[in-house]
C-alpha cells in the first residue's frame, strides 16, 4: 500500500479526531490549528475529493441548516482502508523516530 | 435579522458560485457562509469581508487545476472514441476528412492570393501617405493616370503639406552594352525626389544624388547580372537607343513583385528634354508622365483635393479635375488610361472571397450531413453516456471536439496539399505567391482559427442533434429523428445550388471567350507577323526595305505603321469644314499607317480609295471610319477638309472595326499617313506570310531586318497572339472559376457518395423485400437515385436566377457580348445530373444487385 502524504495524513487525522462532526468548517479549523496556517476551502475540497477517490473516506449528506443559507453539511467519515492507512502511517512514524531521544528543551 | 452588513460580499459569493458549479450542491458555499458569521461576530464586518474575499480568491488556482485536469481526462476519452470510430468507419472518415481538406486547401490558396493582392505597394514606408495624381476633364477625358509635366514642382512649391513629389515616365528602350543589345520594356525616367516618395532600397550609390544629373541611370541587380555578369557596373556607360550614353550611378535591389510598377532601369527625369528634341514640360499635355506625391504624415487627402480648383486656376487649367489616388489602392482599383500595368480589380477579391467561403461551407455541410445521417451508429454511445451521467452539454462538447479534431487533421493535410499545389496555382493566377507556414505567424494563427471555425460549424448541428436524444428511447432501440432529414435535404440543396451557380459561371465565361475568338473583328489577324521597330533610321528606307522583303514569295504583304489595328487608342481632336462648336473636342482614335495597311489587314473600304503612291499629296490625306463620318454628319465625306489644322483631305471611308478589345465600344477612327509628320516614328512592321514553312520565313525576315537595322534586337510577335492577350484576365477568370467549380462539385459529390452509401445501407431490408416481390435492378436504382435527383433539381432551380444575374453583370463589362442563353442552363443541369447519377449509381447498383437472401436472412 502506498504511504500517505503528509497532507493526507493531516486531513485523515483531523477527520478521525472530529469523529461525528467532520464537515467543511470543522475540518478546515482543525487542519488550520494543527498546521498553524490559513487553509483555503478550494484546496481543502480538492484534497477531500482525492481522499474520496482513493477510498479513504466516505461522505454523507446532513440536513439543511439555516445558518448555512439553507445548505446542508457534508459529513466525512473514515473508511476501514482509511483507518488502515492511518495505522500504517503511525507505525511508520514510530519506526522513523524509534530510538531517537527527545530534543532537549534548551535547544529551541 | 440580517442587515446588509452581515451578509458575505455579493461579488465574491457570485464568483464562488460560478466556480463551484461542478461540485455537488455548493458545499463550500455553505461552509463559507457558516464560518463567515463566526468571524463576523469575533472580528467585525471588515475583517470578515476580507477573510471571505481571501478565501474565494485563493480558491481560484485549485478550481482551475481541477477543471483543466477533468477537461483533459474527458478529452482523452473523446479522442479515443474518435480514433476508434475512424478505425471502424474508414470510408466515412476518409470522405469526411478529404472533403474538409480539399475545401480548406482551396480556401488557403485563395487566402494567400488575397493576402498577396492586398499587400501591393504596402512595402513603402508610410505607404498610406503616398498618392498618385490622376485627372479627368469632365465630358471630354475619362480618368487618366498621367498628369502634366510641370505639376510635380508646382505642387511642392505651392503646398507645404506635399512633402515631396516625383514624376516617372516609362520608356521602351533598346539598351546596348559592348555587343549586347536588348529591348528593355521597363526603362523608366524618375525624378531625383523618387526616393523621398518611394522606398526602394539601393545596394550601392547615393539615393540623394544618383538621379540629379542628366543621363544618369540606376539599374537593378537583375540587370547588373544580365549586362555585366561579375563586373562592377558603377561608373560604366550604357548606350540607349543607339544614341544616348547613360552613366550608371547606382545599383538597386530588384523591386518587389507586389509593386504596381516594376522597373529594371531608372534614369534621371531631367534627361527628358534631351532625348526628345523640341520637347518641353508643360501644363498643356501629360505625355504619359505620372506624378506621385508624399503628403505630410496622416494628412487628409480630401483637404488637398479641395484646394486643387484654385491651384489649377492659377496655372490656367481650370477645366481639369484632379484626383488623389492612394498608392495602396492603385492595384485593386482597375486599370485607367495610361496606367503602367494592367491592374487587378477589387471585385475579383470579393468574388474569390465568396467562392472560398462557399467551398468551405460545402465541405462543412458534408461533415454535418454525414454525421447526422450516421447518427444511428452513434446513438447507442450517446445513450450510454447519458445513462452514466453525461449531461447534454457534455455530449455537445464531445461532438464539437470530435469535429474540431477532424478539421485539425484536415488542416494538416491541406497544408501539405497547398505546398504541393502552389506552383500550379501560381501559374493559374499569374502571381508569385509563397507559403511559409511557420514563418508567417499571422497565417499560422489564421489557419488555426479557420480549422476551429470549420470544426465548430460542421460539428454544431450534429452535436445539437445527437445530444437531443433521449437515452431511454435510444436504448430501447427507437429511432427518433424527425426533422433531421429536412435539414439534411436543405444542406444538399445548398451544395447543389452553389455548384450549379459555379458551373453556370464557368460555362458563360467560356461562351463569351468563344464569342470573342470567333467574332469578326473587321480585320484579319491570322498569319501576320509583327516586328517591333526601334530604329528611327528605318523611316528613311522603309520603301526599299518593303520591296526587299517582298522578294520572298512566302511574304504576301508588308506594311509599316505606328499602330496596330487592335491597339488604336491614341485620341486626338481634329478640325474639319463645317465643324460645330459641340464637336470641337470630339476625340478620334488615331492611327498612322502606310499605303498597304488597309489591304494587308483586309479592312473594307466602303467609299473612296486607299492611300496610294500615285498621289504624293496623300501624306496629308486621311481615311475615316464609318462611325467617324456619322459623328461628323457628312453625306459625302470624300474630298472634305479634315486634319489637326484642317490641312488634309478625306480620301476614303472604311467599315468600322474593333480597334480595341471587345470590352470597349467601337469609336470613331481616323487613319493618317505615316509620312505626314517627320517626327512620327514607325513602331511596327506587319508582314503577312504564307502558312507553309513559317520558321524559314521568319529566318528570312530576321536576316533582312538585320541588314537594315544591324544594331537592334529582332523582336517579333503574331497578331492573333496579341489579340488573345487582351483577354488574358478574362481567360484567367474562366480557368480559375473552372477549377473552383470542379472542386466544389467534387466535394459535394464526396458527401453525396457517403450519403448514398448510408441510404443504401439503411434500406437494405427494404430493397431485399422489393426484390423478392419482383422489383428489377433498374427499379431499385431509380428508387435510390430519385431522392437525390429531386434535391439536385431544387438546387438547380435556386441556382438559375443567381447564376443568370451574376453572369449578366459580368457580361456587362463587355461592349460586345453573347447573352446568357437557355443552352447554358440546360448544359449545367445535364452536367449536374450526370455527376449525381455517376456518384449515386455505384452505391445504388451495389445495393440493387445484392442477393436479397443475404439481406433478409436475419429476419
Amino acid at each position: 500500500m502506498k504511504e500517505l502524504t503528509l497532507a493526507e495524513e493531516i486531513l485523515l487525522t483531523a477527520i478521525w479526531r472530529l469523529n461525528d462532526n467532520a464537515y467543511g468548517v470543522t475540518i478546515r479549523k482543525q487542519v488550520a490549528e494543527v498546521t498553524k496556517k490559513n487553509v483555503i476551502y478550494g484546496t481543502l475540497y480538492n484534497s477531500l475529493d482525492q481522499l474520496l477517490r482513493k477510498g479513504y473516506v466516505t461522505k454523507t449528506r446532513g440536513k439543511p441548516v439555516a445558518e448555512r443559507g439553507g445548505r446542508s453539511k457534508m459529513f466525512y467519515t473514515l473508511t476501514s482502508s482509511g483507518m488502515q492507512a492511518l495505522q500504517n502511517a503511525r507505525e511508520l512514524q514510530r519506526r522513523i523516530w524509534d530510538g531517537i531521544p527527545e530534543f532537549s528543551e534548551n535547544k529551541s | 435579522m440580517k442587515t446588509h452588513k452581515e451578509i458575505p460580499p455579493g461579488l465574491a459569493k457570485w464568483i464562488l458560485l460560478r466556480m463551484s458549479q461542478y461540485e455537488d450542491d455548493f458545499l463550500c458555499v455553505g461552509d463559507l457562509d457558516e464560518e463567515f458569521k463566526e468571524v463576523l461576530q469575533e472580528a467585525g464586518y471588515r475583517k470578515a469581508r476580507f477573510w471571505y474575499w481571501a478565501q474565494v480568491l485563493r480558491s481560484v488556482p485549485a478550481y482551475l487545476k481541477i477543471t483543466i485536469l477533468w477537461g483533459f481526462i474527458m478529452f482523452k476519452n473523446y479522442l479515443k472514441t474518435v480514433l476508434r470510430h475512424v478505425k471502424r468507419h474508414k470510408g466515412y472518415s476518409f470522405i469526411n476528412i478529404a472533403g474538409l481538406a480539399i475545401g480548406m486547401t482551396c480556401c488557403i490558396l485563395i487566402l494567400l492570393y488575397i493576402q498577396y493582392e492586398l499587400s501591393y505597394d504596402k512595402f513603402h514606408e508610410d505607404a498610406h501617405d503616398i498618392y498618385r495624381i490622376a485627372f479627368k476633364i469632365p465630358d471630354r477625358i475619362d480618368m487618366n493616370a498621367s498628369s502634366f509635366g510641370l505639376l510635380a514642382p508646382a505642387l511642392v512649391q505651392d503646398f507645404p503639406e506635399v512633402q515631396s513629389a516625383a514624376r516617372i515616365r516609362k520608356l521602351q528602350s533598346t539598351v546596348f552594352y559592348k555587343n549586347h543589345a536588348f529591348t528593355e520594356k521597363n526603362f523608366f525616367l524618375a525624378d531625383s525626389q523618387f526616393f523621398d516618395v518611394f522606398t526602394f532600397p539601393m545596394i550601392s550609390g547615393d539615393p540623394e544624388k544618383a538621379l540629379s544629373q542628366p543621363f544618369s541611370v540606376l539599374i537593378t541587380q537583375e540587370m547588373t547580372e544580365k549586362y555585366f555578369g561579375d563586373e562592377d557596373p558603377i561608373g560604366k556607360t550604357l548606350l540607349v537607343d543607339n544614341k544616348h550614353e547613360y552613366k550608371i550611378t547606382g545599383i538597386l535591389k530588384n523591386p518587389p513583385q507586389n509593386s504596381h510598377f516594376k522597373f529594371d532601369f531608372l534614369a534621371s527625369f531631367i534627361t527628358i528634354d534631351k532625348i526628345w528634341e523640341d520637347y518641353s514640360l508643360s501644363w498643356m499635355n501629360t505625355n504619359r508622365i505620372l506624378t506621385y506625391v508624399r503628403l505630410q504624415k496622416d494628412y487628409d487627402p480630401d483637404d488637398l483635393e479641395r484646394k486643387f480648383p484654385e491651384f489649377l486656376r492659377r496655372y490656367g487649367r481650370e477645366d481639369v479635375v484632379f484626383h488623389l489616388q492612394p498608392l495602396t489602392g492603385i492595384h485593386l482599383h482597375g486599370t485607367i488610361r495610361n496606367d503602367i500595368e494592367a491592374n487587378s480589380d477589387i471585385r475579383y477579391i470579393y468574388i474569390f472571397s465568396v467562392i472560398a467561403f462557399l467551398i468551405v461551407l460545402i465541405a462543412c455541410f458534408n461533415t454535418m450531413n454525414l454525421s447526422t445521417a450516421r447518427s444511428v451508429y452513434r446513438s447507442k454511445e450517446v445513450g450510454v453516456r447519458k445513462v452514466v451521467g453525461a449531461e447534454r452539454k457534455h455530449i455537445i462538447r464531445q461532438f464539437m471536439s470530435e469535429s474540431i479534431i477532424f478539421s485539425l487533421a484536415a488542416l494538416v493535410i491541406s497544408v501539405f496539399l497547398v505546398k504541393m499545389l502552389l506552383p500550379a496555382f501560381n501559374s493559374l493566377v499569374d502571381r508569385n505567391l509563397s507559403f511559409n507556414f511557420f514563418s508567417n505567424n499571422e497565417m499560422l494563427f489564421g489557419l488555426f482559427i479557420l480549422a476551429i471555425i470549420v470544426g465548430f460549424i460542421s460539428g454544431s448541428y450534429p452535436a445539437l442533434f445527437l445530444s437531443s436524444f433521449h437515452p431511454v428511447h435510444i436504448l430501447k432501440g427507437m429511432r427518433a429523428h424527425k426533422g433531421s432529414s429536412a435539414f439534411r435535404n436543405f444542406l444538399v440543396v445548398f451544395q447543389f445550388a452553389v455548384s450549379i451557380v459555379l458551373i453556370i459561371g464557368t460555362l458563360v465565361i467560356y461562351q463569351q471567350l468563344h464569342y470573342i475568338k470567333t467574332r469578326d473583328l473587321g480585320f484579319h489577324k491570322e498569319q501576320i507577323v509583327i516586328v517591333d521597330i526601334k530604329d528611327e533610321n528605318l523611316k528613311n528606307v522603309y520603301q526599299t526595305m518593303r520591296n526587299d522583303l517582298k522578294q520572298n514569295p512566302r511574304i504576301i504583304g508588308v506594311s509599316f505603321s505606328c499602330d496596330l489595328p487592335n491597339e488604336i487608342d491614341a485620341r486626338n481632336s481634329f478640325r474639319w469644314e463645317g465643324q460645330t462648336e459641340e464637336n470641337r473636342w470630339q476625340l478620334f482614335n488615331t492611327a498612322a499607317v502606310d499605303n498597304e495597311f488597309i489591304d494587308l489587314l483586309g479592312l473594307e473600304l466602303t467609299m473612296g480609295r486607299n492611300f496610294s503612291e500615285e498621289f504624293p499629296s496623300d501624306n496629308q490625306a486621311c481615311i475615316l471610319s464609318e462611325k467617324a463620318v456619322r459623328i461628323i454628319g457628312w453625306e459625302n465625306p470624300i474630298g472634305k477638309r479634315f486634319g489637326y489644322r484642317k490641312e488634309g483631305t478625306v480620301i476614303g471611308v472604311i467599315k468600322d472595326f474593333h480597334h480595341l478589345s471587345l470590352h470597349s465600344a467601337i469609336g470613331p477612327t481616323v487613319l493618317l499617313h505615316v509620312d505626314k509628320e517627320t517626327d512620327l516614328n514607325l513602331n511596327y512592321l506587319l508582314i503577312e506570310i504564307n502558312p507553309g514553312d513559317i520558321p524559314g520565313t521568319l529566318a528570312f525576315i530576321k536576316k533582312k531586318f538585320k541588314e537594315y537595322s544591324p544594331h537592334y534586337p529582332f523582336d517579333f510577335t503574331f497578331l492573333d497572339d496579341r489579340v488573345d492577350k487582351m483577354y488574358r484576365t478574362d481567360n484567367k477568370l474562366g480557368q480559375i472559376l473552372n477549377v473552383f467549380s470542379f472542386t466544389a462539385i467534387f466535394i459535394a459529390c464526396l458527401g453525396l457518395f457517403g450519403l448514398a452509401a448510408f441510404t443504401a445501407e439503411r434500406r437494405t431490408k427494404e430493397i431485399g423485400i422489393r426484390k423478392v416481390i419482383g422489383a428489377t435492378v433498374s427499379n431499385i436504382v431509380f428508387l435510390l437515385s430519385r431522392e437525390f435527383i429531386k434535391l439536385m433539381l431544387i438546387g438547380f432551380i435556386l441556382a438559375c436566377p443567381i447564376g443568370y444575374f451574376a453572369m449578366n453583370r459580368w457580361l456587362q463589362t463587355f461592349a460586345y457580348r453573347t447573352h446568357v442563353g437557355v443552352v447554358v442552363f440546360i448544359l449545367a443541369a445535364l452536367l449536374a445530373l450526370l455527376t449525381v447519377l455517376l456518384t449515386v449509381s455505384y452505391q445504388s447498383i451495389k445495393a440493387a444487385t445484392a442477393n436479397p437472401v443475404d439481406s433478409l436472412r436475419y429476419e
